[in-house]
């Protein structure tokens, strides 16, 4: 069948509305994934660690602030999944649905150490939809118990000499099992661990009950010990150190030792679509500014600084990378 | 000291105050009575309508919670067999049969007023020791942990000295599940069949609850009619004999606090081994063992006693250190952190007002819950005459949706119903439980805290002889180990026959 | 039929242990030696304690002499109830557990508390109706209400 001359024109006419037709349907189709009725019910937040420590006390602070500051009245439940180190939380962080209603806090760079360890359990921190980080990075420091024999770092790099330093410490998953290794291996402290402890409270006790002869863990842990003088610390893991007398990361001459961070993001599992995405990382930083969570968080020393999705990633990227120079050593 | 003990009650004597413990002490009685909820429930609850209160009436709020949960748990254990809370399963032992005699106002009489008087020798035993609070918590380190759980074994498994063989086996086995899921130690995944829910290990309260609420219903399913068949012994049972049989036993009452006391304090060691170590030691020291687990009413008041006790005693690591007892303790720190009360050995300093106000209020919730369990006695005896037909299918389906309603996690429907079918057939095959869920609490301990103590010492034992506290607890191990020896030599060859039917 | 005097059914029980227990004590074999340095004695332990418990359901000198010292008030299984009962009631426990799973606690408790009022209880229609509605309208209010927890809604209808 032949076409008569004003056929084209009517065939690009049809192509027109055919392309039309069809853009408008691929529109609607994409808006009909999205929910615009989020949030329409509770909102689960993972929370890949036990009750009671720093980690879940700064969720279930912000959780109330974030319902203030989402779209639509609904409860942030926190959501304990301390099992396996972690692993199970954050692996049903990375598989639960792309729809909003679950949003998880992951430990970093205790995850990077999960994430090799347990490769089975199916996560993958580069594809997690990071949304915006939990406050500033943390610093480590060194201390031991205020009975110890052990006064200074170089008396502690002397008893290395003669024997292997014993260091409390996390499961050997945790971001303080990690920062353990990396913080003696960069001071050249001949370490060995004795791991078990279930929290950051339980090794520091440890350390004061004289079970290991030092301690290398957060500073917002260490402090409240060191004003209670129940111990004494003998460096700082900060470039620029806020502990009066003790050796900085500069001092040392390791500035290394100011890459060792504790650092805290929220997550969604992966393909969060964009506005779903872009709703949750606004109502976070509104939580996390909110004079109430911002008073709360400064009691345990953790300063609240809003940050985007793209920030959160490219702190992924930076520990990643990171971690990626330590890897051998840590998976011992 | 004494002045701020008395700011601690002047405090609390306030009209708001008042209101506010009495609201907590509803709460901690109603969630302690359905199994799988508890005091971590109850207090998650709260934590968000305290955010307007000042830190001393949240306090309040959450002491009249926690007095109460085991008042609370003592009332299904009795009449349904089915804890409360964890803690509760030791007062099944002798609870329920006392209520399926038809004694159910007896057994709750008893539990409310040793519940009573275990809370209030807790409190004074806890405010004795504040003092030196954070000297006791360090005492105890991996050698002494791994020991006391040593100890905790083997007082249950020579508790069970007439079926000794097979209270052993059903404590090894419990062993062995305590050590299903992630190991602290090396990191290692142990199995769990691939399964996720089990990275955690088998949760507790779930499987306490098909163990105990589960399996009776099983039971009584099988048998048919009620709990009790003795409509007239319920009828006349009153709430005074429970409370004269407290002072009768005072020797177990106090033995059940100091324990209760003790172990509380110690970190990370909860109060589930606080009342089953006491039941065993109770069982132990009696002149009539065989007669626990068959409706003793000793059986009741030993456990009660201790649980209230470790209530206060719990305080001590969790505000000293930061080192929660148990799931309870842990959402409890969380409302302390809320109101700007970080724990910690500055908190033992600072805030000492609100600390004693706290445990104040803890007390006068224990002691208000045990009265209006004396009160309710009669009328939740009754319970235990409703028609088997209706009681199971009803005991089942809150038994299963309060499993997944400790940590709204769907596995612990199955472990519930797969520890109910165990449970059973350790009460048809007559293999004692009592051992199997000590041994499924202290298990993992035990061997986190062995593994510990050889990195420690580099593998040298000797480290057990060079610490005091473990010799102590070595001499204690001894003495339980060689006792029945004395008791056997001293006897008749009679046979003795323990009463752990449970 | 009996071995050494006793029926086998009564052997039963120990040797379901000791198939577990075996079973255990292979599987702890493949992990590292510190992760399997409690474990496997425990296991290797068990099995000694179950090897005990069978010759003591023995009627031999050495299985009475076991039984005296270390089991003395163990008794046979209680109760003369038809094995079929015993199985009907873990079966209602089990298939509640498994429909529970599958459509959630808003049809699993009704359903199973109707179907166990008036099959197994021999229950009236009404009776069932009513108790099992009241039963579930209660944990409804306790559950949703009070506690605000979105109920298990079930595999089928998006539960995890």
């Amino acid at each position: 069948m032949s076409r008569a001359p004003g056929d084209s024109l009517t065939m690009m006419s049809d192509r027109v509305t055919r392309r039309s037709f069809f853009l408008a349907v691929g529109a609607a189709s994409s808006l009909l994934a999205v929910d615009f009725d989020y949030p329409g019910k509770n909102i689960d937040f993972i929370i890949p660690k036990a009750p009671g420590g720093g980690f879940d006390n700064l969720v279930r602070v912000i959780a109330p602030a974030l319902e203030k500051y989402l779209p639509r009245k609904v409860n942030v439940v926190p959501d304990n999944i301390p099992a396996g180190g972690g692993g199970k939380g954050i692996g049903q962080l990375y598989r639960a649905r792309p729809d909003g209603y679950t949003i998880g806090a992951v430990d970093i760079p205790g995850s990077f150490i999960l994430q090799e360890r347990q490769g089975g359990a199916g996560f993958d921190l580069n594809k997690i939809t990071w949304l915006c980080s939990m406050g500033k990075p943390e610093y480590f420091c060194l201390g031991v118990g205020a009975n110890s024999p052990i006064k200074t770092l170089d008396e502690l790099k002397a008893l290395a000499k003669t024997r292997p330093v014993k260091f409390t410490s996390s499961g050997p998953e945790g971001t303080a099992y990690g920062a353990t290794v990396i913080g003696t291996r960069v001071l050249e402290i001949r370490a060995q661990l004795i791991t078990g402890y279930k929290g950051s409270s339980d090794f520091v006790v440890g350390a004061i009950r004289g079970d290991g002869d030092a301690v290398i863990a957060p500073v917002t842990s260490l402090r409240p010990m060191l004003q209670s003088k129940t111990v004494r610390v003998l460096a700082t893991f900060e470039p620029k150190g806020t502990f009066s007398g003790v050796p900085d990361a500069a001092a040392l001459g390791k500035p290394e030792l100011g890459q060792i961070l504790l650092e805290r993001l929220v997550g969604a599992p992966p393909a969060l679509p964009a506005n779903i995405k872009a709703i949750l990382s606004a109502a976070l930083n509104k939580a996390m500014a909110d004079p109430q969570t911002v008073s709360l968080a400064k009691k345990f020393e953790v300063e609240m600084v809003p940050s985007s999705p793209e920030q959160a990633v490219a702190r992924i990227r930076e520990n990643a990378a990171f971690f990626a120079k330590w890897k051998s050593s840590l998976m011992v | 000291m004494l002045h701020l003990w008395l700011s601690g009650i002047g405090g609390l004597l306030q009209a708001r105050e008042l209101m506010f413990l009495a609201l907590g002490m509803a709460m901690g009685l109603f969630f302690g009575a359905i199994p799988g909820l508890g005091g971590a429930t109850a207090l998650a609850l709260l934590t968000p309508l305290t955010y307007g209160l000042d830190p001393f009436t949240a306090l309040a709020l959450a002491g009249g919670v926690m007095g109460a949960v085991p008042m609370g748990g003592s009332i299904t254990a009795i009449l349904l067999n089915a804890p409360g809370s964890a803690p509760s399963a030791a007062t099944c032992l002798d609870g329920h049969p006392l209520a399926q005699q038809g004694k159910a106002g007896l057994a709750l009489g008893a539990a409310a007023s040793a519940n009573a008087i275990g809370g209030i020798i807790g409190t004074i035993s806890v405010l004795a020791i504040l003092p030196i609070a954070k000297e006791l918590v360090l005492l105890f380190g991996p050698p002494e942990l791994f020991l006391l759980a040593v100890l905790g074994l083997i007082v249950v498994a020579t508790a069970s000295r007439g079926k000794m063989l097979r209270g052993l086996i059903a404590g090894v086995f419990g062993l062995m599940i305590s050590f299903i899921g992630y190991n602290d130690i090396t990191g290692a995944l142990r199995f769990t069949a691939g399964i996720a829910y089990l990275w955690d290990g088998v949760h507790l309260v779930p499987a306490l609850i098909g163990l105990f609420a589960v399996a009776e219903m099983i039971n009584l399913s099988v048998k048919g009619g009620s709990i009790t068949k003795d409509a007239k012994a319920v009828a006349i049972t009153s709430m005074t004999s429970g409370l004269l049989e407290t002072f009768r036993h005072w020797r177990t009452v106090v033995r059940g606090s100091l324990i209760g006391t003790v172990v509380g304090a110690i970190p990370g060691v909860g109060g589930t081994v606080a009342s089953f170590l006491s039941y065993s030691l109770t069982v132990q020291a009696s002149k009539d063992p065989e007669s626990f687990g068959k409706g003793n009413i000793e059986g009741v008041i030993a456990p009660e006693a201790a649980i209230n006790a470790k209530d206060c005693s719990c305080l001590i690591p969790t505000l000293a250190f930061g080192i929660p007892g148990g799931v309870e303790m842990a959402v409890f720190m969380g409302l302390l952190v809320l109101h700007g009360l970080q724990p910690g050995p500055l908190m033992l300093i600072d805030h000492q007002l609100e600390i004693y106000g706290l445990i104040w209020a803890l007390t006068g919730s224990c002691v208000l819950a045990s009265f209006l369990g004396l009160f309710l006695a009669r009328p939740l005896s009754k319970l235990t005459l409703i028609d088997s037909e209706i009681l199971v299918p009803t005991v089942m389906a809150v038994a299963l949706v309060g499993a997944w309603a400790v940590d709204r996690n769907i596995g612990n429907v199955i472990v519930t119903a797969i520890f109910g079918i165990l449970g059973y057939l350790m009460i048809r095959f007559d293999y004692p439980r009592l051992t199997m869920v000590v041994a499924l609490v202290l298990g993992a301990a035990a061997e986190r805290n062995f593994h510990q103590t050889t990195m420690m010492s580099d593998g040298n034992l000797s480290i057990y002889l060079h610490r005091n506290v473990c010799l102590v607890l070595l001499i204690g191990i001894a003495a339980l180990l060689i006792a029945p020896l004395f008791r056997g030599l001293k006897r008749a060859p009679a046979v003795v026959t323990a009463g752990l039917g449970k | 039929m009996k071995i050494l005097g006793t029926p086998v059914l009564d052997y039963l029980p120990a040797l379901g242990l000791a198939l577990l227990t075996a079973a255990f004590l292979a599987t702890s074999y493949s992990y590292s030696a510190q992760a399997r340095a409690f474990p496997a004695p425990v296991a290797w332990v068990t099995l000694a304690l179950i090897a005990l418990d069978l010759i003591s359901r023995t009627q031999t000198a050495v299985g009475d002499a076991i039984r005296r010292h270390l089991n003395p008030g163990a008794h046979a299984p209680e109760g003369s109830h038809p094995l079929g009962k015993h199985f009907a009631a873990a079966l209602w426990l089990a298939v509640f557990a498994v429909v529970l799973v599958l459509i959630g606690v808003l049809y699993a408790v009704p359903l199973y508390m109707f179907a166990s009022l008036r099959f197994q209880g021999r229950r009236s229609w009404f009776t069932s109706l009513w108790v099992s509605a009241v039963a579930t309208g209660a944990l409804w209010l306790l559950f949703a209400v009070v506690l605000r927890l979105e109920l298990y809604p079930g595999y089928f209808f998006g539960g995890a």
